[in-house]
């Protein structure tokens, strides 16, 4: 597990009350408890935690990203800081 | 039996226009014409689209002496420029006879925001060591419902509702329970919005339901609510006074209805919005077959549209009735506080020109909100009643139902 999925994980796991594991990774979110009003706040402290902007929701759609499952967010983070990296 | 209430006056300064013949104009033009652009109130900045419905060069020393203006925030500014136009159009005076009999009900979701933020600024970053004396005047919610009172001398119950984007509905009814309880005669109700200021933007921001192109209501490619200024005033009164004074009546307000998610603070529930529906046409003692069109609450973002549209559905059953429904605030933006009260002059116009207005900016329907959404402007009509919809943060419901 690289730092990036360490600490989504850490991030992730304040809002929900089950135990982080691999086969929760692409259960949405809504299942592990995690409605959308903690979703906004995952979101901000994603931003906070690596400096990145997570486009908005319309925006995700047309670049085919979504941000419904841990999976999602991952995949979504690693290539926003990526790309942050190549910027730098 | 209850003396109907009755509307015999109008005022309004939104994006959508500065007067109610402009806003008419505006909302009916066959050509649709948004209101929304970037702000030249804030400066631009990468990190939001700061896009607003913002009155059309807005000038308050055009509207108010010097030393008036001082004390009023750009929010009671428009308050009590819609108040002036209500009073005036309902060809009100206040005098000995009237002036404990008449209420003021304002409602604002925010307030002061814009001296709030500028007494801040100074104090945090200009290093300031004093604010403004006017600071306090300024800022208080209540100083547009209190300015009003002071302008006209009315000392009847007085007081501001602030419950969101239903503080203007919120208004209306309190107003309404006033006159049926005959502890009033006449009404000046309404609400006024005025925080296109970087905080609150950076604010509204954060819950990412700010919109980065434009609103669209109902649409497939809805984006989020664009935040809109303005104010909005109705004059109430019974329809015995009104016919006694040869009032020219606009619309009956034929019934209210109000009602609380109890759920979550920005997640509205749609059983919630289905109370304050069903209690609107149980108080106005009708049918659901008997309204012709719903002005929504159509803020334009995913979830409040999808669960408007799922409890309009459930209130009015497509088998029996399919009521035309829009949303204007693709034309006006999203007043806060202020939006109740300026779409229920949307809803009176509609009963007046028999005709609805549209949802602008809607290119593609979204399919999974399956209302009679109204996309062609100027669309005639036979509008009887009429309900306008106001649901607001922290599940806050309310819902007005006007008479031809």
């Amino acid at each position: 597990m690289d730092h990036i999925e360490a600490q989504l994980q850490q991030i992730i796991s304040e809002y929900t009350e089950k135990d982080f594991k691999q086969e929760l990774a692409a259960q949405a979110f809504d299942d592990l408890g995690i409605d959308s009003l903690s979703l906004v706040e995952i979101i901000f402290d994603i931003e906070e935690a690596f400096d990145i902007k997570i486009p908005q929701d319309n925006d995700l759609e047309n670049l085919g990203g979504s941000l419904n499952s841990y999976d999602d967010v991952l995949q979504l983070v690693k290539k926003l800081v990526k790309e942050s990296n190549h910027n730098d | 039996m209850t003396d109907t209430i009755v509307v015999t006056g109008l005022g309004c300064i939104s994006a959508a226009g500065n007067d109610v013949a402009e806003f008419e104009s505006t909302l009916f033009n066959p050509e649709l014409v948004s209101s929304i652009a970037p702000t030249n109130i804030i400066k631009p900045d990468e990190n939001i689209p700061f896009l607003a419905a913002q009155v059309n060069n807005y000038n308050g020393s055009d509207y108010f002496p010097k030393k008036e203006i001082k004390l009023l925030d750009r929010y009671a500014q428009f308050a009590m420029i819609s108040a002036e136009q209500a009073v005036k159009d309902a060809n009100l005076v206040f005098d000995t006879t009237n002036k404990h009999r008449t209420s003021v009900v304002h409602g604002t979701s925010i307030g002061g925001q814009e001296t709030i933020e500028h007494s801040y600024y100074e104090l945090y970053s200009q290093g300031k060591s004093r604010a403004h004396p006017f600071t306090v005047p300024k800022l208080l919610p209540s100083s547009a419902s209190a300015s009003i009172s002071m302008k006209y001398g009315i000392t009847g119950p007085t007081f501001t509702t602030a419950s969101a984007c239903s503080s203007s509905g919120h208004a209306i009814a309190m107003a309404a329970l006033m006159l049926r309880s005959n502890l009033i005669d006449h009404a000046i109700v309404g609400g006024a919005e005025a925080c296109i200021t970087k905080g609150n933007f950076y604010a509204w921001n954060g819950l990412r339901v700010l919109s980065n192109d434009t609103c669209r209501p109902f649409a497939q490619n809805r984006s989020g609510l664009v935040i809109g200024e303005g104010a909005a005033t109705l004059i109430l009164e019974r329809e015995s006074s009104a016919k006694a004074r040869n009032a020219t009546i606009y619309a009956k307000l034929a019934g209210i209805g109000m009602s609380s998610d109890a759920h979550n603070i920005v997640q509205p529930l749609t059983e919630g919005a289905i109370l304050a529906m069903e209690a609107a046409i149980k108080d106005a003692n009708i049918s659901t077959t008997d309204i012709a069109y719903v002005n929504a609450h159509g803020s334009g973002t995913m979830q409040n549209d999808l669960s408007e549209s799922q409890a309009i559905l459930a209130v009015f059953n497509p088998e029996l009735c399919s009521p035309l429904v829009s949303s204007t605030k693709a034309a006006h933006g999203h007043l806060l506080g202020a939006g109740a009260a300026l779409e229920a002059i949307a809803v009176i116009l509609a009963l007046k020109k028999q005709a609805v207005p549209a949802t602008f900016n809607v290119l593609n329907k979204d399919p999974l909100c399956a209302i009679n959404l109204v996309t062609k402007n100027n669309t005639k009509a036979e509008v009887n009643y009429a309900m306008s919809n106001s649901f607001a943060f922290g599940g806050l419901n309310t819902t007005l139902i006007f008479q031809k």
